[in-house]
C-alpha cells in the first residue's frame, strides 16, 4: 500500500474527497478487502490520535483556565482586602474541577450502576471520548455544546470558546459582544447575545443574570427554564426570549407556544405565576411583579412572526394558530382566556356592511345602540374574532380583558349578536361552527352601570381593548375587521 | 430502565475490556460515519449498550467483534434518526466489519497504538501542536489552523502529510522484528 493511498484514506475519513472520488473509493472498498483493512487500521490510528490530542488539549485548557482563575482571584483578593480587610476568602468564580460520574457521562443517572469502583473504571474507560471532547470547558462533563459563534468576544478571564466546545454544568458564559448559539442533547437551543452573563445551571436550567437569550424548546424538553434574578421562565413547548437589564428588570417575549413566568419567592413574599403565550411580552420588576405589557421584540431575538397581521396581545387575550372546530356555546370555554383567531382574509365587501362602530375612542358604552356605522361595499378586509365563553363563574373574577394590536388599521368592529350571526357567512373561518341559535347569547353585553362589556378602538386605530364580564352561558364575541394587506 | 445484574468483578472486567477496545471500536465507527461528533455520540450509545448487556462476552478475542456489531446496528439506527448524517451503505458497513475483524485477529492493534503514542511524544513541539489542533478540534477547520500557524491551507495539509509519514515510519521501526526485545 503506497503513501498516496494512505493519504487518500485519511482524506476520506476527514470528508476531504470530492463526491466522485468518494464514490470511486467506496466502490473499491466494497470489493477490495485489503483496502478496507487498511482503512480500518488508519481509522484506528486516527482514533488513537484523537484521544491523545483531546487529552493534551484539555490539559492545556485547564492550565489556561487555572492561570486565568488565579489571576482573577488575585485581583479580587486585592480589591477585597482594600475594601474589607480580613473577611471571607474570595469566592471562586469557576467551579471546582471534579471527575465526572457515570451519570454525568451518560445523562442517564446512576440508577442502573451501583458500584463506585465500577463508576470510576467506566468513566476512565470512555472518559477519553466523552469528556475530553474538543474544548470542553473545565468543571465536568459537557451538558451542552457551542454550535455557532458570531463575532463573539468574551469577558477578561473567560477561556476561549470554539464551535463544538462543551459547556459543563454551573459554567457561567460571560459574553462581551457578538452572539453564541448553544445546543443541549435534549434539543433545547439557546442564542445568547452579548453583553450577557448566562450560568448553565444544569441540563434543564439556565440563569440569565444580564443580557438576552432566545430559547427554542422542543416538546421532549418541555419544562426547560430560564431563571433570572426575579423570575423563573418555564417553557411549555415554545420559542421565547428573555432579557435582563443592569437593574435586574426582566422582559419575557413569547414567539411560539407558551411559558409560565413565576416570580422568585423572596423572604415574606408570595410567588405568582403569569402565563404568557405567543404574541405576548411583558416586563417584570425586580421582585417579579408584572409592570408592563409590550409588543414582542421579533427583530432583536431573530424570531419569526407566526400570527398573521397581529403585532401583540396582552393579559387574557391569547392568539390561537388555528380556530377550534366549535365556537358554539360551551364549544370552547375557559375561565381565563379570551381567544383571538384569524377568520377570512382579503374579503371584498359585496354590499354595504353595518358594523357596531368604527370610530376611534368609541366603545360599547357610547356607541352600542345608537352609533351603528356602515362600511362601504368594495372595502377589502381581514377578519379576526375574539371569543370568550366562561366555563364557570368564579366569584373572585369579575371579568377578563386585554388588548390586541394589529399591523394595519381597524376599519370596523362587530359586537352585537345579530350582526355577528349575519356576518358569519362572509367572514367566518371555514369549517368552524358558530353559535347561531340566539342572538342574545352572542356578542358583547351592553355596558350599563357597573356591568356589561367595554370595547375601545385605540386612537391610533391599530389596537382594540376589551373587557368582558363572566356570564355563564353566554358567548362574548367581537369580530374585528382590519384593512387587508395591499 | 432496570439494572443489569452483573457482580462488581464482572462489571470491572467489562469496563476494562471496553477501555482496551475503545480505540478500535471508535476507529470502526469513524470509518463508517466519518464525522467525529457523530462518532462520539455513537461510541457513547455503544458503551451504554455494552454495560447494559446481560451476557457480554468476557473473552478478549470475542469482545471487539461483539462491540463492533453493536456499533454497526447503532449506526444503522442512528442514521435513520439523523437527516444530516450521510447514509452509510449497509454493504459497506458489512465489509468494514469484516475488515475490522481481520485487523482484530492479526492482534497487532494494541502494540501499534502503544508505538504510535510513543512516536507522537518524540515529535518536535510544533508538529505535536499541529496534531493537537488537527485532532482535538470539533470543526477540523484547516483554515483556522493555517491562520494560527501562519501557513497556507495547502501548507498545513503538506505538513500533516509529512507528520503522518514520520509517525508511520516510526511505528514500523518500533514494530519491526529486530526492534523487539
Amino acid at each position: 500500500m503506497n503513501g498516496d493511498m494512505n493519504a487518500v484514506l485519511v482524506a476520506y475519513l476527514h470528508r476531504e474527497l470530492s463526491d466522485a472520488q468518494m464514490a470511486q473509493l467506496e466502490a473499491r472498498l466494497r470489493s477490495d478487502l485489503a483496502l478496507a483493512r487498511r482503512l480500518i487500521e488508519i481509522a484506528s490510528e486516527e482514533a488513537t490520535l484523537i484521544r491523545w490530542a483531546r487529552g493534551v488539549h484539555k490539559a492545556q485548557q485547564i492550565d489556561d483556565a487555572e492561570s486565568a482563575l488565579r489571576a482573577v482571584e488575585d485581583l479580587q483578593a486585592d480589591a477585597r482586602q482594600a475594601r474589607e480587610p480580613a473577611q471571607n476568602p474570595p469566592a471562586k468564580i469557576f467551579p471546582a474541577l471534579r471527575f465526572p460520574t457515570w451519570g454525568d457521562i451518560t445523562g442517564m443517572g446512576t440508577v442502573w450502576l451501583g458500584s463506585g469502583v465500577v463508576l470510576s473504571v467506566l468513566a476512565i474507560a470512555i472518559g477519553a471520548w466523552l469528556l475530553w471532547r474538543p474544548g470542553t470547558l473545565p468543571g465536568g462533563p459537557a451538558i451542552a455544546r457551542v454550535t455557532r459563534l458570531e463575532e463573539a468576544t468574551w469577558a477578561v478571564g473567560h477561556p476561549a470558546v470554539r464551535e463544538g466546545t462543551g459547556i459543563p454544568a454551573h459554567w457561567e458564559l460571560n459574553l462581551k459582544s457578538g452572539a453564541v448559539e448553544i445546543a443541549y442533547p435534549s434539543g433545547v437551543t439557546l442564542r445568547l447575545t452579548g453583553p450577557s452573563r448566562l450560568k448553565m445551571s444544569d441540563s434543564m436550567h439556565g440563569l440569565l443574570e444580564l443580557g438576552q437569550v432566545a430559547a427554542y424548546v422542543p416538546s421532549p424538553a418541555i419544562g426547560y427554564t430560564i431563571d433570572t434574578p426575579s423570575l423563573a421562565v418555564r417553557d411549555q413547548g415554545t420559542r421565547f426570549g428573555v432579557r435582563v437589564d443592569p437593574k435586574a428588570v426582566t422582559e419575557v417575549h413569547v414567539f411560539e407556544g407558551a411559558v409560565e413566568a413565576k416570580s422568585s419567592a423572596g423572604e415574606g413574599r408570595l410567588t405568582r405565576t403569569q402565563p404568557l403565550t405567543m404574541t405576548q411580552a411583558a416586563r417584570f420588576d425586580t421582585i417579579g411583579k408584572l409592570i408592563d405589557w409590550l409588543p414582542p421584540d421579533y427583530d432583536s431575538f431573530a424570531a419569526k412572526r407566526l400570527a398573521p397581521g397581529v403585532v401583540s396581545t396582552s393579559e387574557n387575550v391569547r392568539w390561537l394558530l388555528r380556530p377550534p372546530p366549535s365556537l358554539e356555546r360551551d364549544g370552547y370555554s375557559s375561565d381565563d382566556t379570551m381567544i383571538l383567531v384569524l377568520e377570512r382574509q382579503d374579503v371584498i365587501l359585496p354590499l354595504d356592511l353595518r358594523v357596531t362602530f368604527k370610530a376611534p375612542m368609541n366603545g360599547t358604552k357610547s356607541a352600542y345602540d345608537s352609533n351603528t356605522a356602515v362600511l362601504p361595499a368594495g372595502l377589502r378586509v381581514d377578519s379576526y374574532l375574539l371569543h370568550f365563553n366562561a366555563a364557570k363563574i368564579n366569584p373572585n373574577v369579575t371579568g377578563i380583558g386585554g388588548n390586541v394590536k394589529f399591523e394595519r388599521p381597524i376599519v370596523g368592529v362587530i359586537a352585537r349578536g345579530d350582526q355577528l350571526i349575519n356576518s358569519d357567512s362572509a367572514f367566518g373561518a371555514p369549517g368552524v361552527q358558530y353559535e347561531i341559535g340566539d342572538a342574545k347569547i352572542r356578542g358583547l353585553k351592553k355596558a350599563s352601570g357597573g356591568g356589561g362589556s367595554d370595547v375601545l378602538i385605540f386612537s391610533g386605530r391599530n389596537g382594540v381593548g376589551i373587557h368582558c364580564d363572566s356570564h355563564r352561558g353566554s358567548v362574548s364575541e367581537l369580530r374585528i375587521l382590519v384593512e387587508a394587506k395591499l | 430502565m432496570t439494572s443489569p445484574q452483573h457482580d462488581p468483578a464482572d462489571r470491572n472486567e467489562i469496563a476494562a475490556l471496553l477501555m482496551r477496545h475503545s480505540d478500535s471500536v471508535y476507529g470502526y465507527i469513524l470509518a463508517c460515519v466519518r464525522n467525529r461528533t457523530d462518532a462520539d455520540d455513537l461510541l457513547q450509545n455503544v458503551a451504554v449498550a455494552v454495560i447494559a448487556a446481560k451476557t457480554p462476552p468476557t473473552a478478549d478475542a470475542d469482545f471487539g467483534r461483539w462491540a463492533r456489531e453493536i456499533a454497526r446496528r447503532r449506526i444503522l439506527e442512528y442514521q435513520r434518526g439523523k437527516a444530516r448524517l450521510q447514509i452509510v451503505d449497509p454493504l459497506l458497513l458489512e465489509r468494514l466489519s469484516e475488515a475490522a475483524n481481520f485487523v482484530d485477529q492479526a492482534g497487532q492493534e494494541a502494540a501499534r497504538r502503544e508505538a504510535l503514542l510513543q512516536c507522537v511524544e518524540q515529535l518536535p513541539p510544533r508538529s505535536r501542536q499541529l496534531l493537537i489542533d488537527r485532532y482535538a478540534g470539533a470543526s477540523e477547520d484547516i483554515e483556522e489552523i493555517a491562520r494560527r500557524f501562519g501557513r497556507t491551507v495547502q501548507g498545513v495539509y503538506s505538513a500533516l502529510y509529512r507528520v503522518r509519514q514520520i509517525l508511520r515510519d516510526c511505528v514500523d521501526r518500533k514494530l519491526a522484528p529486530e526492534a523487539r526485545p
